[in-house]
């Protein structure tokens, strides 16, 4: 009796300190995730032109009307985001599954060459982005003094329609590759050795195990760095900031979240204003989350292999 | 015979194995080039780092920027602006973090599944969404300008952390704990003094992670701080590369100083940065 007793308020102190010990990040994403996330539902149905909310005023659909009817720009922003995302990811993937394959090789120096690949992913994005705006420089950038080199003219390669994105991919893919070789690197060294040694055996050609066996067998983490890949991708915001602060030539480099914060931030607030930059916010974050579902729903297939 | 065709598998073995060692060579090189040209451009005086072309080795080291740049108080103050808002944060961050890890590794109670979904769910919540509403409410309780919206919600501890915290503590083993229990330890008892130092590799690799992360921060700053003063150390360089008159030779030596931290500590600490990246990376 006295043991059953015993077991029921044990049970029961670990459903308190669980709870308690468990609870802190829970309680900070109510707080300042889900709230505000509540409140910007509201903010999106009002016209609000400072930051006071005592000024807000309730217009319903309006906001969302107008996005639909006039906002330009903001569809714009969308294109090129999703150009940006898939180009770069895809890329990307590409490069750093063909360095992780040659890095799984027995050679020497594996060490140092991940540890340089991996070095602009410590790097910040200001550090970074002004050293691409220096290389990339009209007047006095090296790849513009490569170009007279050649016998071609100068690009003004962040001001032109043609160069300007490319020239946004290109960093990312530069900056990215260190990070999915990473991950690679870690799938390719947990597929089981006897595949590759029967396949040997059978006498199948390196591209044909490569094909085979190899991009089958991690094709969780692929998977895996594809869709965090394209969500980080489409939620880019800083190297578009720094690079193009107010979009780029003809808008050719305003991504979705540049989008939103300049109309929140930056753009005349009677025109736009925090009530309309929600309502931008809103649909931003719904086509983002159309991803992280799609990965919450598969996520669970990452680890069959392995 | 036998041995001919022993030679010509070693011939293209090396062969293959050259190509593999120039392909790596020349990515590498490509990562490096950048970083080395603004290096060279650091070391020039600004008449030379706008002469075109581009020369590599201009015959002299100049130094004068990078003294510039370390005689510059406002660098400085940035720093210090940097560690207040990220120091005691990623201590506090960890803690709690570990904290919800252990509960969900360790303690067998009601609500841990469905514990467990919500915060997974708070991985999903895009922060753009959440960008209006909480600058607003900041502004509200007079938060705006403050360190505050950068260190408040991050003490709570993040999702990312608890999950690989989790993970980590999956592996150490229950009667540990147990004993400790019996010894008359409490549950808290027990997470501060067997379980924390028992996963002390794991603690210092999330709190390396939260520096780098907090220190290269440019969206939270930049979104919340006006004042001049109370910039962290990349608005101070954002503002330094904006400024019309670019006195190129400094910026790139401000650009390097701010880098090189991190790229410092990332060496030093490489096994434990690579392991909390895979881990977090892949879960399970």
């Amino acid at each position: 009796m006295r043991k059953e007793a015993a077991r029921m308020t044990r049970a029961k102190r670990d459903n308190i300190y669980g709870t308690l010990f468990a609870a802190s990040p829970i309680i900070g994403f109510f707080l300042f995730g889900l709230l505000p996330m509540l409140f910007s539902v509201f903010l999106s149905f009002g016209k609000l032109t400072t930051f006071d909310l005592g000024d807000m005023e309730f217009v319903g659909f309006e906001n969302y009307a107008r996005i639909f009817a006039e906002d330009d720009r903001f569809f714009k922003s969308i294109g090129n985001t999703f150009l940006y995302a898939i180009v770069s990811v895809l890329l990307s993937l590409v490069f750093s599954l063909f360095l992780a394959q040659l890095l799984a090789q027995e050679i020497h120096g594996k060490k140092v060459f991940r540890v340089i690949l991996f070095i602009p992913y410590v790097c910040s994005a200001v550090a970074i982005s002004t050293m691409w705006k220096w290389l990339l420089d009209y007047n006095f950038g090296v790849l513009n003094d490569l170009m007279t080199a050649f016998g071609a003219e100068r690009v003004d390669w962040l001001n032109e329609k043609a160069t300007a994105m490319p020239m946004m991919i290109f960093m990312s893919v530069w900056g990215g590759l260190g990070y999915n070789m990473i991950l690679y690197t870690a799938a390719l060294t947990s597929v089981n050795r006897s595949y590759y040694e029967a396949a040997e055996i059978d006498g199948a050609s390196k591209a044909r195990i490569f094909m085979s066996i190899t991009v089958p067998l991690i094709s969780p983490t692929t998977f895996f760095l594809l869709i965090m890949g394209f969500i980080g991708a489409l939620q880019s915001f800083a190297n578009f900031q720094i690079m193009t602060p107010y979009g780029g030539p003809d808008d050719s480099t305003l991504s979705m979240v540049l989008r939103v914060y300049n109309a929140a931030f930056v753009e005349d607030s009677m025109t736009y204003g925090m009530g309309y930059a929600s309502a931008l916010g809103w649909i931003v974050g719904i086509i983002v989350m159309i991803f992280s579902a799609i990965n919450f729903v598969f996520s669970k297939k990452w680890v069959q292999y392995g | 015979m036998a041995n001919a065709k022993l030679k010509s598998g070693k011939v293209s073995r090396i062969a293959t194995k050259t190509v593999t060692y120039a392909i790596l060579v020349f990515a590498c090189l490509m990562i490096l080039l950048p970083f080395t040209i603004i290096l060279s451009t650091s070391f020039k005086t600004y008449a030379d780092s706008t002469k075109v072309p581009f020369t590599f080795f201009p015959g002299y080291i100049d130094v004068s920027a990078y003294g510039e740049v370390f005689g510059n108080i406002a660098i400085w103050k940035g720093l210090l602006n940097t560690l207040i808002v990220v120091g005691p944060i990623m201590f506090i961050g960890v803690f709690t973090s570990a904290l919800s890890a252990y509960a969900f590794a360790k303690i067998n109670f009601k609500w841990s599944g469905i514990m467990f979904t919500v915060l997974m769910m708070s991985m999903m919540l895009p922060g753009v969404i959440t960008m209006t509403p909480a600058y607003v409410v900041y502004d509200m309780i007079y938060w705006t300008d403050t360190y505050l919206p950068l260190m408040i919600p991050q003490a709570f501890g993040t999702a990312s952390c608890v999950f690989y915290l989790r993970q980590y503590f999956h592996g150490i083993p229950n009667d540990m704990l147990e004993a400790a229990e019996i010894d008359g330890l409490g549950r808290f008892g027990c997470f501060c003094r067997i379980l924390l130092p028992l996963a002390k590799p794991a603690l210092i690799a999330q709190i390396i992670l939260w520096f780098i992360a907090g220190y290269n921060d440019y969206f939270g700053p930049m979104l919340y701080l006006d004042t001049e003063r109370k910039f962290t150390l990349q608005l101070v360089l954002k503002q330094m590369t904006g400024s019309a008159d670019s006195d190129w030779p400094k910026i790139m030596a401000s650009s390097i100083i701010t880098m090189l931290p991190m790229i410092a500590i990332y060496f030093f600490a490489q096994k434990q940065f690579i392991e909390g990246i895979v881990m977090t990376g892949m879960k399970e």
